[in-house]
């Protein structure tokens, strides 16, 4: 368990290069206070101010799954960059552990984010949280915040056949931003991206969020809460599945320094 | 081997055509690397711009065209601040900076050449994300007095090139690392105006939006969409293109203390 | 290869030259680094010049303040007669540096855009900097493969084509910095051809090499820097057999004899003891002030039974190198 937690802490430390103070106040302070500033504003200029209230819970909550995905993502791409890939590969160490370790520490960035947009929320845009059922909006937070890291992790092993990590950074935000109800409902998309929002992290678990925010009972939002952790634990194993088989590839192909 | 012909005395710039030929040389070499890089920058805009879109659905036509115009630039500045940031610190990690350091054209032009390259591929990305809003939206684009419109995002463009320019040598200059351009983006569009109106900010937040240039060439973007005239929508081209004349004068310093710090110390942070 | 006649002047003058690098803290400096500590040596105009020195000698730094990359604590440096720090813009159209390596090319550029991109650097219209990266690629011997993007260049055809960078501007001096590391026998060899060659035209040629060979093949003058200190200076000759090298005795012994090394080593008149092999049998090879003495101590110490063979010759290069960054 020690390792684990060694592994955790190392990769984080080693991996993460946006532990520095710039980069921390950028990513983890600045940004998502800034996002939710941004698409607020824009929201009541474009004459949604009865939406605005849900753009910034959106945000809030997407501010969670953008800072996670990027250091996970981080993780996995300088991994191989630094050249340890290999190291990695050729150790006797569990392979969940080491797969796991790299969200460890990202977790906390996550509430962090969190707890800053919710915070400018109510000092600068106004909101009113005196509804909250502050015990919902707790677990959907810690929910929505493991099946962020599951949804990481898995995209982090692309990352390991493709070079450009930024880009799949940016896509994977993106898919999220766009899908799961953060800004446009769910319900407004076409068929088949309805489909696919059920199975995105975030969709499901926003839905609960928004819930606890307007005073409902835990048990409105059991159903959502239940799924947003079936797919935390779906991604998990199709992640670390994924892991396991990129390894073995990589073994027989000789591309573990290769890729596109 | 033969021994070379040696150089003509035509290769002396006449008439400082040197800088010119420097500029065009960097432009070229940034725009061949970066569209050989396949890095799909283009297609990592699109889901962006289907937001932006969406809040232009059912917007009156005025905010439309604005949301259209102003996504143009907003992804230009997102990707323009973000590469040209970089430019620098990549320059000096693939082994560049010595022989550019030492050209007659100086450090400075051989980065501005490159960032107008950035600023082009940008461009393009960001006509790309305009079409998405502008079909969303309608097509419910409304531009009085056209003349006077293209000007402003002229003036506006060459705000957006300048402001992004002085982060090369700036963030080198104060030390600033990776990730931090997260901030640096999304600072740039709350602050200047290309989504929403400068108006729109809080009170105590709109003065910051006086020292952004693009601040004040999109109020001049919408004083033209109102029809306001023209000695109004001049001044606030005068004031854009004044403050980006500061911000080349930054980025100018800036360039000067890097190459110092190269010369003094042997590397560019000075440690 | 002599220097040019009549050319008045050093190509190089560095007099007293010194570089302290410091660690920058928030208040006042830290750790000081003396990299360059008041080395003087003069290069001839037309003629190839060596610098040799352990890793962290100071050649590199050298090399900097000489191409108006880095500017010298105090002490001077003229190149071409003009002062490397406040006559840097009109030195550097004169002069070419090529740092070698992997770094210093964009992979994505074929060779003839690197090429043309750094004509536009140094000002060149268009046109002419097709030209002259045309030229030059045959020159080099990359013409058949202009086209091709840098990064599918081998490291040899890499060294090339700096080295077609470097003559962009016909410089008159010329600035190699390890130039050969990291290439193979032919490529290293095809490089080294390529240096009289740039002397014969009038070139000066300033290079670093951890290579004792090549220094020895083609410099002119050699300079062994060593802790930023000049330990040595004059021709390879000079060096090999002046300044008190001594003399080198190649003793092959029967039977290993790894006792042996401590108690020569005791030996004043002993400068060193490698230890290797000459085929099956042990070998030491030894640099002594006193090649008699020392081989009877030898023959005393080994016995006539364990020597296979002890031979006297003058001390290589390398040898006269290694004695002297000890």
């Amino acid at each position: 368990m020690s390792n684990l937690f060694t592994q955790i802490y190392l990769s984080y430390k080693a991996l993460f290069l946006w532990l520095n103070w710039p980069g921390v106040i950028g990513n983890i302070v600045a940004r998502p206070m800034l996002n939710v500033a941004m698409f607020s504003l824009v929201g009541r200029f474009a004459g949604h101010p009865e939406a605005t209230q849900r753009y910034v819970l959106g945000m809030a909550l997407y501010s969670i799954v953008e800072i996670v995905t990027g250091g996970v993502i981080q993780s996995f791409s300088y991994e191989r960059g630094f050249g340890t890939l290999p190291l990695i590969y050729c150790s006797p160490a569990s392979r969940w552990w080491i797969y796991a370790a790299r969200s460890g520490m990202h977790y906390p960035n996550g509430l962090v984010c969190f707890v800053l947009s919710v915070t400018f929320g109510a000092i600068f845009l106004g909101f009113d949280y005196s509804r909250t059922n502050w015990a919902l909006l707790v677990i959907a937070v810690i929910v929505v915040t493991l099946s962020s890291s599951a949804y990481a992790l898995l995209i982090g092993n692309i990352t390991l056949l493709y070079r450009n990590w930024t880009a799949i950074y940016s896509f994977a935000g993106s898919a999220i931003l766009l899908l799961t109800g953060v800004l446009i409902p769910v319900s407004v998309l076409p068929v088949p991206l309805q489909a696919l929002a059920q199975i995105l992290p975030l969709t499901h678990g926003l839905e609960a969020f928004r819930a606890a925010f307007a005073g409902a009972d835990i048990t409105v939002a059991t159903d959502a809460l239940l799924w947003e952790i079936a797919i935390a634990l779906a991604y998990g194993v199709v992640g670390f599945v994924s892991f396991r088989l990129i390894e073995e590839a990589a073994r027989r192909t000789g591309m573990i320094e290769a890729g596109i | 081997m033969d021994r070379l012909i040696p150089l003509a005395s035509s290769h002396r710039p006449l008439l400082r055509l040197g800088l010119l030929y420097t500029i065009l040389g960097s432009y070229r070499q940034s725009a061949t690397e970066g569209a050989r890089s396949r890095n799909l920058r283009w297609l990592q805009r699109i889901p962006m711009a289907i937001v932006w879109g969406w809040f232009a659905v059912h917007a009156d036509p005025a905010v439309a065209t604005y949301l259209t115009i102003g996504v143009f630039f907003a992804v230009v500045w997102f990707e323009a601040v973000f590469v040209m940031g970089f430019s620098l610190t990549g320059e000096a990690f693939q082994g560049m900076i010595e022989v550019e350091i030492t050209s007659p054209s100086g450090l400075m032009t051989v980065l501005f050449g490159k960032g107008l390259a950035t600023a082009a591929d940008a461009a393009r990305t960001g006509l790309m994300s305009s079409a998405i809003v502008a079909i969303m939206s309608g097509l419910a684009i409304q531009i009085p007095q056209p003349p006077t419109f293209v000007a402003s995002l002229v003036v506006a463009f060459v705000a957006l090139i300048a402001t992004s320019f002085v982060f090369a040598p700036l963030i080198v200059v104060v030390g600033g690392a990776a990730g931090f351009y997260n901030a640096i983006r999304p600072f740039g569009i709350v602050f200047g105006g290309f989504l929403f109106p400068i108006s729109r900010l809080p009170e105590t937040l709109q003065p910051i939006s006086w020292f952004v240039p693009a601040a004040w060439s999109m109020n001049a973007m919408i004083l033209t969409i109102q029809g306001a005239p023209l000695p109004d929508v001049a001044a606030h081209w005068v004031a854009a293109l004044a403050l980006s004349a500061v911000y080349l004068l930054i980025a100018w310093w800036c360039f000067k203390v890097v190459e110092k710090r190269i010369l003094i110390h042997g590397s560019m942070t000075g440690a | 290869m002599n220097a040019l006649p009549g050319k008045a002047g050093p190509a190089i003058e560095v007099t007293e030259l010194r570089r302290v690098y410091f660690d920058n803290k928030l208040l006042g400096r830290g750790r000081e680094t003396v990299a360059l500590d008041g080395i003087s040596f003069s290069v001839e105009p037309g003629s190839v010049f060596g610098l040799l020195g352990p890793n962290g000698a100071g050649k590199t730094t050298t090399v900097r303040v000489l191409t108006t990359l880095l500017t010298p604590t105090s002490g001077q440096a003229r190149v071409l007669g003009l002062e490397v720090v406040r006559q840097a813009q009109m030195l550097r159209p004169r002069i070419a540096f090529i740092f070698g390596g992997d770094r210093g090319l964009y992979g994505r550029l074929t060779g003839s855009e690197n090429l043309r991109y750094f004509a536009a650097l140094h000002q060149l219209s268009p046109r002419e900097a097709k030209r002259r990266a045309g030229d030059l690629l045959e020159q080099v011997g990359l013409s058949g493969r202009g086209d091709t993007l840098v990064e599918q260049y081998s490291r040899g055809m890499k060294q090339r084509l700096h080295l077609a960078r470097g003559l962009l501007i016909d410089p008159e001096v010329l600035f190699l910095d390890e130039p050969t590391i990291g290439l193979d026998p032919a490529g290293a060899r095809d490089l080294r051809r390529l240096v009289p060659e740039l002397a014969a035209q009038g070139k000066t040629v300033l290079l670093t090499t951890h290579y004792m060979y090549e220094a020895d093949a083609i410099c002119d003058r050699i300079a062994i820097i060593n802790k930023g200190e000049l330990v040595a200076q004059g021709t390879p000759a000079e060096i090999k057999s002046g300044f008190g090298m001594g003399s080198v005795l190649d003793v092959v012994l029967r039977q290993p004899a790894s006792e042996l090394v401590p108690a020569l080593e005791k030996i004043e008149e002993i400068e060193y003891v490698d230890v290797g092999a000459e085929g099956p049998y042990p070998k030491l090879t030894i640099l002594t002030t006193d090649a008699t003495l020392t081989r009877a101590r030898i023959e005393a110490l080994v016995g006539e039974t364990n020597l296979e063979r002890i031979a006297l010759r003058a001390p290589t290069l390398e040898e006269a190198y290694l004695k002297l960054v000890r």
